[in-house]
């Protein structure tokens, strides 16, 4: 997965507190995650809350508008959100 | 199916009602069909409207038209390959903006659309009200607000998909003056021979602006190569952007109860209970299989041997006289196909019954998220959860259920795992074998090493096999109760799909059995493979051949043991402890479960995974099974 230089204000979705809502800033993946993320609506600038976390800190759930996705904790660790 | 005037694809997101409008549409009149090139199986059906036949082809779900695995290019494939009349898209009513994502993409192909707007009954529910009028406007395609499960609005779809057909595509989608200028720009640069055969040049150009693969390859080595990805970021958000816009003008929202199956995912997925309820429903699984699935089995098995057997015996002699050649075909025919039926219809029926129960209601998917972080140890993630747990009817369907796995390394690792997984014909062995003869805990326990042996090739092959694994990034849907006519017919094709394949290899199988049995054949083999198996496994040489043909068919290891320890030690050999010791009857088991899967699998593993790589996996059981017998041997407390 790509890095690049995380903004200021930036954590990532692993780091956001269970039952708060962010607004995703940017997604350091590479290029075929990018379009998976991108075709289900999860896009910079959309808010995103994070729901529940698997036991063993697992993967996240979290929504998007009405819809509900399960997110690995790696991919999860790549999702740069505002705080809270 | 004979000539038809309208081939009608149905597309849509995954679990939006879309095979059950195709169920309704098609009535009983649909059948499943490889698509061509594919190993993908498409259902096909007819249905009749305005004097016209219609062919309506239930595509696999998808979120996008570029494609991240096997089964969503399928979509891909014939949407640009093959003659479309129209196009209905099925989508969410609960989640329009999404599911337009969709739609855009299938009119910026230039395709005619007619769009269902599914679960508006739901939507209600949750207090979204669709103003249908408006969205066509907005669309300038046809909408039809449908209850699928209620059959309510679907009449209209079929006539709407003529009229569609008849006018030929319509608006397309503007995403505005940057965006719309490198397209028109890609178009007036691409060779027609880069493009599908019928796919637009605007969609293609869409394409390979967004960074599509199959279109990046297709203009390698010419000037708009370095085009390619060059709006991968733009295109989405721009086509987001206008789905929202849509939505947020046709869907009025007003405040609303949660539904109940809410509160449930609550529970289901919650971090104390969550593993526990999996754990507890899997333990479920197991024993409504083991219960139902035996007590048919026993019921079959009575009733073959009482009303089949005597009659076709007789019937087969009364042919071929009293020669090697009828008990060969009495092998194949009689002891073939009630081993097939007293196994196949019991178990894997209800494993299938079960399994589809689990996958409609979207329990599933609930179980991948739980599991995924416990997939990692076997470089999988908790999407591989689905095609293990089939594993456990039958390795066949499970493993091409791999194909929504997005890389080929979770593929290879997946396939090889469910080949571990005791299908029902190995429980059968397990069951038959060490629990009859020695009770439900060394049953058990053979089946606790049988996990430990998946768990151990797990994280063996995640440190050995090369590649990349794809993170877990799925959607998750509430809970519904599926309803009783989809899970029967969905149960009901993949167990024909399953017989119609076990049944001629089973009686090919056994007729070869036979032979082999009938001509002496077999006893030759012994001395070669005492070595492994008397020394190495302490079984008698009948075991090591019962196993060797039970590659044919596993649940004829059994049978084949009864028949060969009545030849060698005589009448009382039906009691298996009669030539067999505890701890033979476990080694046995382990083995059994544990070597190269049935033909059939190593045959499914080709298609799925290639030759090399299903000799590979068969060779890596085999040496595994040996492994862990002769431990079992040398480790358990059995007499």
């Amino acid at each position: 997965m790509l890095e690049s230089p995380r903004p200021l204000n930036g954590i990532s979705l692993d780091e956001l507190p269970l039952g708060s809502q962010g607004t995703i800033l940017g997604l350091t993946v590479d290029p075929d995650l990018r379009r998976q993320l991108y075709a289900l609506g999860i896009l910079e600038g959309r808010e995103i809350r994070v729901l529940r976390r698997a036991p063993l800190e697992g993967a996240l759930l979290v929504s998007v508008g009405p819809a509900q996705y399960a997110l690995g904790p790696e991919v999860a660790a790549h999702i740069l959100v505002t705080r809270g | 199916m004979g000539p038809t005037d309208l081939v009608v694809a149905l597309v849509g997101n995954p679990n939006v009602g879309k095979s059950t409008v195709f169920n309704r549409l098609t009535r009983s009149h649909a059948e499943t069909a490889n698509y061509p090139g594919k190993t993908v199986e498409v259902a096909v059906g007819e249905a009749h409207a305005r004097g016209k036949r219609l062919a309506l082809v239930d595509l696999p779900g998808a979120y996008s038209l570029i494609p991240d695995s096997e089964d969503q290019q399928v979509v891909r494939d014939f949407l640009s390959q093959e003659d479309t009349s129209a196009v209905i898209v099925v989508a969410d009513a609960t989640n329009l903006a999404r599911n337009l994502y969709l739609v855009l993409e299938v009119l910026d192909l230039g395709l005619p659309v007619v769009l269902a707007a599914n679960l508006v009954d739901e939507a209600e529910r949750r207090g979204l009200f669709l103003d249908a009028h408006r969205l066509a406007e907005r669309l300038d395609v046809e909408v039809v607000p449908t209850v699928a499960t209620k059959g309510q609005g679907l009449d209209g779809l079929l006539t709407a998909a003529i009229r569609a057909a008849a006018q030929g595509p319509l608006e397309r989608p503007w995403y505005g003056d940057a965006i719309e200028e490198a397209v028109a720009a890609v178009e007036s640069k691409l060779p027609r021979e880069a493009v599908p055969p019928r796919m637009n040049l605007r969609g293609a150009a869409l394409l390979l602006l967004e960074g599509d693969s199959a279109l990046a390859a297709a203009v390698r080595g010419t000037p708009l190569q370095a085009r390619a990805g060059g709006l991968a970021a733009a295109i989405p958000k721009a086509r987001h952007s206008l789905a929202e816009d849509i939505s947020r003008e046709c869907v009025v929202r007003r405040q609303a109860e949660a539904p109940i199956a809410d509160r449930l995912w609550h529970v289901i997925t919650s971090p104390t209970w969550g593993l526990g309820i999996l754990v507890g429903i899997l333990l479920a699984i197991f024993l409504f299989v083991y219960s139902l699935g035996g007590f048919l089995a026993t019921a079959f098995t009575d009733a073959w041997a009482a009303f089949v057997s005597p009659p076709m015996d007789a019937a087969l002699r009364a042919l071929a006289g009293d020669t090697v050649l009828a008990r060969v075909l009495i092998w194949g025919l009689d002891a073939g196909i009630g081993a097939a039926l007293a196994v196949g219809i019991p178990y894997v029926f209800a494993f299938y019954l079960v399994l589809a129960f689990l996958e409609d209601s979207g329990y599933l998917n609930a179980a991948a998220f739980l599991s995924d972080r416990v997939m990692h140890r076997f470089g999988l993630h908790g999407r591989a959860v689905i095609p293990i747990v089939a594993g456990l009817g039958c390795n066949v369907p499970a493993i091409m259920g791999t194909r929504v796995l997005g890389t080929r390394r979770e593929r290879l690792i997946a396939a090889t795992l469910v080949t571990l997984v005791p299908c029902s014909a190995r429980s059968a062995v397990i069951f038959g074998a060490v629990g009859f003869y020695l009770g439900m805990g060394p049953a058990l326990l053979v089946f606790a090493i049988q996990l430990g042996v998946v768990v151990l090739a797990g994280s063996l092959l995640n440190r050995v096999v090369p590649g990349r694994s794809a993170g877990l990034v799925m959607e998750v849907f509430p809970l519904r109760l599926p309803r009783a006519p989809d899970l029967l017919r969905k149960t009901w094709w993949r167990f024909r799909s399953y017989v119609t394949m076990a049944l001629p290899i089973v009686v090919a199988g056994s007729a070869i059995l036979g032979a082999l049995f009938e001509s002496g054949a077999m006893w030759s083999l012994s001395a070669p493979l005492s070595p492994v198996v008397t020394a190495w496994l302490g079984l008698p040489s009948v075991a090591g051949l019962a196993l060797l043909f039970a590659v044919l068919r596993k649940e004829l290891a059994l049978q084949l043991l009864v028949a060969l320890g009545t030849i060698a030690y005589g009448g009382g050999a039906a009691n298996l402890t009669s030539f067999l010791t505890p701890i033979q009857l476990v080694v046995f088991a382990v083995v059994a479960t544990i070597y190269v899967p049935c033909i059939a699998t190593v045959a499914a593993l080709a298609r799925e995974l290639g030759w090399r790589a299903s000799l590979g996996i068969s060779a890596f059981t085999i040496a595994l099974a040996l492994a862990v017998g002769g431990l079992a041997l040398r480790v358990l407390p059995f007499p």
